[in-house]
């Protein structure tokens, strides 16, 4: 049995190891009550360890004055079980002597006057100091302690802290034997499943977002989303058979999925699909091609018909300032252009969109994109548009669920024109065929609005004189 | 009632050679004995080369800052002539003859400006203190001294020098308080050169001399012409003599001048009358004693030139001596700070590094 | 406590007194020197009785003069003696500065061990008194802070004498503070002859688990009342030496409890318990559970007594930092 020092003035009980390096015991039951006078060797506590129910005797006589811990605590080895009140040998504080006054008497002429003692102000003798300042005989050492005490820094501790874990249960796997932040998210995870019987105070409340390792995600989910730190779920360990690559996620990669991992969020999405019969349309491009001696898409062209969509509903055409609860609608129109690029999806953005021929828009665009393949962009150019198109259609897609460019309030992706039969006017003919798909955020936009608005812009798609004119 | 005299006295100045060849035969009986000239002469040869070897030393950048004491050869000699091996010279900077004439190797003066603190380093049985820099301390240490050799019965005393500007501080003050009224077996001699720096004498005290500075205090004041030698030895032997006697201390000023600037970092034609350098050249000591010696027949021009050789060489050997010392173990400074160095000091030298001497530093190699 | 047959009860002031008289019986190299003491037994009768036993030369009444009392100590201890100078107050250590930092200090370096100061200057310390201004300050931390010098204060009778006379047997200088305000709060036992107690060493007044309170001279005495006070398990460590420092024992202490509150009299800023937070954070950093905290004096001039007691921290300002920093 290990060595636990007890205080030589037997004023308090310290729980030794009961056991080949037990380091705690549950208190089953007191034996003894405040007050008791106790004999050596009685019993005052039954304790359970992982190994053993034992009865813990007191080590010498005296009065008992306190309990420390209640039925179904778990007490730790080194700490106070029971506190004693005055022992046989207590010192005492001492009485003052009466020869040295602590007065200095006013009356120079008397006789007899009473030492002060001093020359200046009053040095008392009735100071009730301590007695546990008088010396004992043996110059004590600092004890030593059977408490196992993790070893880690002050950060780590504060994360294990915030997710509720001992940290003293954690085993360390860091320099030196100390406990690192993995290892503390490791215990976290595992904690989840084993440790029935955790006796830890406060809940568990856990964010993924505060473990210092994937410190990208500070930035993100905190500070300017206008719901709050919503408590999230720890990350579901990963079957690591048949990886047969492991790309890191970080970077520009993260931080996009960040941004949507935001919008989702905080927008409330819908979508309306439609589709604009773009068979006219198509002729026009064909000669504004050959005219400008420019192969053009038929996304100038959309732009120009969102540009006109959104002077006949300009709701859609706004920001979302979520720390203000406020709505800024724009009087012009910064079209984000979405484009895909080796680091993913960017955004680059089309000013004053509305201003725009369609062959401006046209250069617009392909200098954004060429700005985002190789990367010479500046950061200026990636923000500050009020509306986004996302044109799925050049990598063959046809409707879609597009997400919202936060913090705009809605999104066109637009879907390869494809060839299909269609009618009019009771005549059947193939034509080309635009797939349209409109989320808007609904706490902004209702959805009469959103599905009028796509359908002025197919209106004006199939129209490309009023579009054009 | 009438006005009584409360007390009155007077300042003697004591001159037995002076700046003209005169010789006061009466007064300069026996003071320094004729077969000891020579040699006193020889010693006064080689201190002035050292001490102009010793600017030059600065001035090519083999020492640093230099105090030259040129000038200001006699009243340490003088002092060191009155006393014996047993008795304390507590100097400050000016006393460079009278400290080799006690015993001091000339290297440690030259290893105290070299930045060597191992020149500060007295050899065990030369009762000397080290340099004294900051001012009018060293006068306070000189009646503790005494004060000791008191109270072991030893009739041992101390001689302590310092300048005009030091007269001025509070601890020369308590100094001179404490020898004179417990006593103590301490002589005081006030190095008066005229200047502190750039500040005259007159600055420091509006008082006629420096010698009446003594009279506050109850002790006995004189003032002697700094540039005599036997002048000054006089008055030093009274001064011990009433010393060892246990009569306390005497005030003793000495009238001399710096003949060179302050430090080799000074520049005294900033501040000084080019015309009074000129008078005080004409009264420097060494030609004074030199002039007297030859015209009593006991010293010559050969004797001169020998001693001037064997000064230079001595010069060049102590100068090779210092700058040959084994250079300093780099962490040296730490040796001396207590008889036994704390666990935290011996952690610091050891490690080099006052930074990561937490938890797990052989982490960090 | 029973006391044997070769102890004797007494006060703090009484014990420096014992500890003079029988380190002078011992040794007749040592004397007393500085104002009051020999004729009057100083102004705390800290060396009643001394003159008549020792004699006018051994007990010196010296001239009033602080740089005079220390320089010329410095003079004695360099020339054999072991001089033990009186400064009447800490509030007048002032003049004696530069006798203190710019030679005693540093002969023993600079002469490279020729020369010594085994000097101890002994001076009341600390506030509680009721005094004018200058007879309550606490300026330790700037004698710790000069290399060179020791520096000292007992809070205990049996600490006094044994850390005094080692004090006087120590071959380097000491600053050995007495804190006034409890030269006679309490007596204890003390042996009648004379025993040494290691300077640089700190003592365990009582083991605890839950955290460590350092405190040192007059604080000692408030802080032992707050852990009287609080029902945390208190580890009570009282320096007795400031300088230098038991730096184990605190460690060793910390390691063990994870929380340090430390106590002083001085004012807060750059004072000793700056240097003891620092020493804790470095040395166990990965031990902390809560940042060290420090309760102190004011940074501002000791006000003249009818406030002194909103100046100095009491067991309510200590107790305040040991729950505050139980909760962290």
């Amino acid at each position: 049995m290990a060595q636990v020092k007890q205080p030589a003035d037997k004023s308090h009980f310290i729980l030794p190891d009961l056991g080949e390096g037990v380091h705690e015991a549950e208190l089953i039951k007191w034996r003894v009550s405040v007050g008791d006078q106790v004999a050596e060797h009685q019993t005052l506590a039954e304790m359970e360890t992982d190994k053993a129910l034992v009865e813990v005797p007191s080590p010498w006589a005296g009065v008992v004055t306190e309990l420390c811990g209640a039925e179904g605590d778990i007490i730790n080895v080194g700490s106070v079980l029971v506190r004693y009140g005055e022992s046989i040998e207590s010192g005492e504080t001492p009485t003052s002597p009466a020869s040295d006054q602590a007065e200095a008497t006013e009356n120079p002429a008397s006789e007899e006057r009473e030492d002060a003692g001093t020359v200046v102000g009053s040095v008392n003798n009735d100071d009730d100091a301590p007695s546990a300042l008088t010396r004992r005989r043996n110059e004590a050492e600092v004890a030593s302690t059977e408490q196992v005490r993790a070893l880690a820094t002050p950060a780590v501790r504060g994360i294990a802290k915030q997710l509720g874990i001992d940290i003293n249960r954690v085993s360390g796997t860091g320099r030196g034997g100390r406990v690192t932040a993995s290892d503390v998210e490791r215990f976290a995870q595992q904690g989840a499943a084993a440790e029935p019987s955790s006796i830890q105070a406060s809940g568990p409340r856990v964010t993924v977002a505060d473990i210092p390792e994937h410190t990208s995600a500070h930035s993100s989910l905190a500070g300017d989303s206008a719901v709050g730190k919503e408590p999230t779920l720890p990350p579901v360990p990963v079957d690591p058979s048949g990886t047969t690559e492991v790309i890191p996620f970080r970077g520009v990669r993260r931080k996009i999925a960040e941004a949507l991992d935001r919008s989702v969020k905080t927008a409330v999405h819908f979508t309306v699909v439609d589709e604009a019969d773009i068979t006219d349309l198509d002729r026009k491009r064909k000669e504004y091609s050959a005219i400008t001696g420019r192969k053009l898409s038929f996304l100038p062209f959309v732009i120009r018909a969102v540009a006109h969509g959104m002077r006949e509903h300009p709701a859609l055409n706004a920001v979302v300032d979520e720390a203000k609860s406020e709505i800024h609608r724009k009087g012009n129109l910064n079209l984000g252009i979405a484009v895909d690029s080796d680091a993913g999806l960017m955004v680059p953005v089309l000013r004053n969109a509305e201003k725009l021929a369609i062959v401006e828009a046209a250069e617009g665009v392909a200098r954004l994109a060429a700005g985002c393949r190789d990367r010479s962009i500046p950061r200026e150019e990636l923000t500050g548009s009020s509306f986004t198109i996302s044109n799925v259609g050049s990598y063959g897609g046809r409707f879609a669920t597009p997400v919202i460019n936060h913090p705009e309030v809605a999104i066109l992706a637009v879907g390869r024109g494809y060839e299909k039969v269609l009618a009019k006017d009771g005549r059947i003919y193939a034509g080309l065929s635009l797939p349209l798909s409109l989320s808007c955020d609904h706490r902004v936009v209702d959805g009469a609005e959103g599905a009028r608005f796509l359908n002025t812009v197919k209106r004006l798609l199939e129209d490309p004189t009023a579009l054009l004119g | 009632m009438p006005i009584t005299t409360a007390y009155e006295t007077r300042i003697d100045h004591v001159s037995i050679l002076d700046e003209d060849g005169v010789f006061d035969e009466t007064l300069g009986k026996d003071v320094i004995a004729e077969d000891q000239l020579p040699a006193i002469m020889e010693h006064l040869v080689f201190c002035r080369q050292l001490d102009e070897t010793a600017f030059k030393l600065q001035r090519s950048g083999r020492m640093g800052t230099y105090p030259q004491n040129t000038g200001q050869e006699m009243p340490s000699l003088a002092a060191a002539l009155a006393i014996d091996k047993a008795d304390w010279l507590v100097t400050c900077y000016r006393e460079n003859t009278g400290l080799f004439w006690h015993g001091l190797p000339p290297e440690c003066i030259l290893l105290h400006w070299m930045g060597d603190e191992r020149g500060n380093h007295i050899p065990a049985g030369v009762n000397a203190t080290p340099i004294a820099i900051p001012i009018g301390t060293q006068m306070l240490h000189a009646a503790g001294l005494a004060w000791a050799e008191k109270a072991k019965k030893t009739g041992a005393i101390a001689v302590t020098f310092f300048g005009d500007g030091a007269t001025s501080e509070g601890d020369f003050h308590e100094a001179a308080n404490f020898a004179a009224s417990l006593k103590l077996p301490v002589v005081f001699c006030c190095q008066n050169n005229g200047w502190a720096i750039s500040v005259p004498a007159s600055v420091q005290s509006a008082g006629e001399t420096f010698a009446q500075r003594g009279i506050s205090y109850g002790m006995p004041c004189v003032r002697a012409d700094g540039n005599d030698l036997f002048a000054m030895t006089k008055v030093m032997k009274d001064a011990v003599a009433r010393a060892r006697a246990g009569d306390g201390p005497t005030f003793i000023e000495a009238v001399t001048y710096r003949l060179r600037d302050h430090t080799t970092a000074d520049d005294a034609r900033r501040y000084r009358d080019a015309g009074e350098l000129e008078t005080w050249e004409a009264r420097d000591p060494l030609p004074r004693l030199q002039r007297w010696m030859e015209a009593k027949g006991l010293w010559d021009k050969s004797q001169h030139e020998k001693a001037m050789k064997s000064g230079e060489k001595r010069v060049a050997e102590i100068i090779s001596n210092a700058e040959g010392i084994a250079a300093p173990d780099r962490s040296e400074f730490f040796d001396h700070m207590y008889a036994d160095l704390p666990a935290s000091l011996k952690r610091q030298r050891d490690s080099k590094r006052t930074t990561s001497l937490g938890q797990f530093p052989e982490d960090l190699a | 406590m029973t006391t044997a047959a070769n102890e004797t009860e007494m006060t703090l002031v009484q014990a420096v007194t014992d500890a003079l008289a029988c380190e002078m019986r011992l040794d007749d190299r040592v004397i007393i020197l500085g104002e009051d003491v020999g004729l009057n037994g100083g102004v705390f009768r800290a060396t009643e009785g001394l003159q008549a036993e020792f004699g006018a030369d051994r007990v010196v009444d010296s001239p009033l003069a602080e740089s005079g009392i220390i320089g010329s100590s410095i003079g004695l201890a360099m020339n054999g003696m072991r001089p033990v100078p009186e400064l009447q107050f800490e509030g007048f250590m002032g003049p004696a500065y530069d006798q203190l930092c710019s030679h005693a200090a540093r002969f023993r370096t600079r002469t490279r061990g020729r020369f010594a100061v085994p000097m101890t200057v002994r001076v009341p310390h600390g506030g509680g008194i009721h005094a004018p201004e200058l007879h309550s300050d606490a300026p330790e931390a700037i004698y710790a802070h000069q290399p060179g010098l020791k520096v000292v204060m007992p809070a205990t009778p049996y600490d006094a004498k044994g850390l005094l006379i080692a004090s006087i047997r120590d071959p380097d200088p000491v600053i050995f503070f007495e804190p006034k305000r409890i030269y006679r709060a309490f007596r204890e036992p003390v042996p009648n002859e004379a025993y040494t107690l290691p300077i640089g060493k700190a003592r365990v007044v009582t083991e605890g688990t839950d955290l460590t309170v350092v405190a040192w001279g007059a604080m000692v005495v408030e802080a032992a009342k707050a852990a009287e006070q609080s029902e945390a398990s208190v580890e009570l460590i009282d320096l007795r030496t400031i300088s230098p420092l038991d730096e184990d024992t605190i460690l060793a202490s910390v390691e063990k409890t994870g929380r340090c509150v430390v106590c002083q009299e001085a004012p807060l800023t750059l004072g000793l318990a700056s240097e003891i937070s620092s020493l804790v954070t470095e040395r166990c950093f990965l031990h902390l559970e809560a940042p060290v905290q420090r309760v102190a004096g004011f940074d501002t001039i000791m006000p003249y007594y009818k406030l002194e007691m909103e100046y100095l921290p009491g067991p309510d300002r200590v107790k305040a930092a040991i729950d505050e920093t139980l909760r962290y």
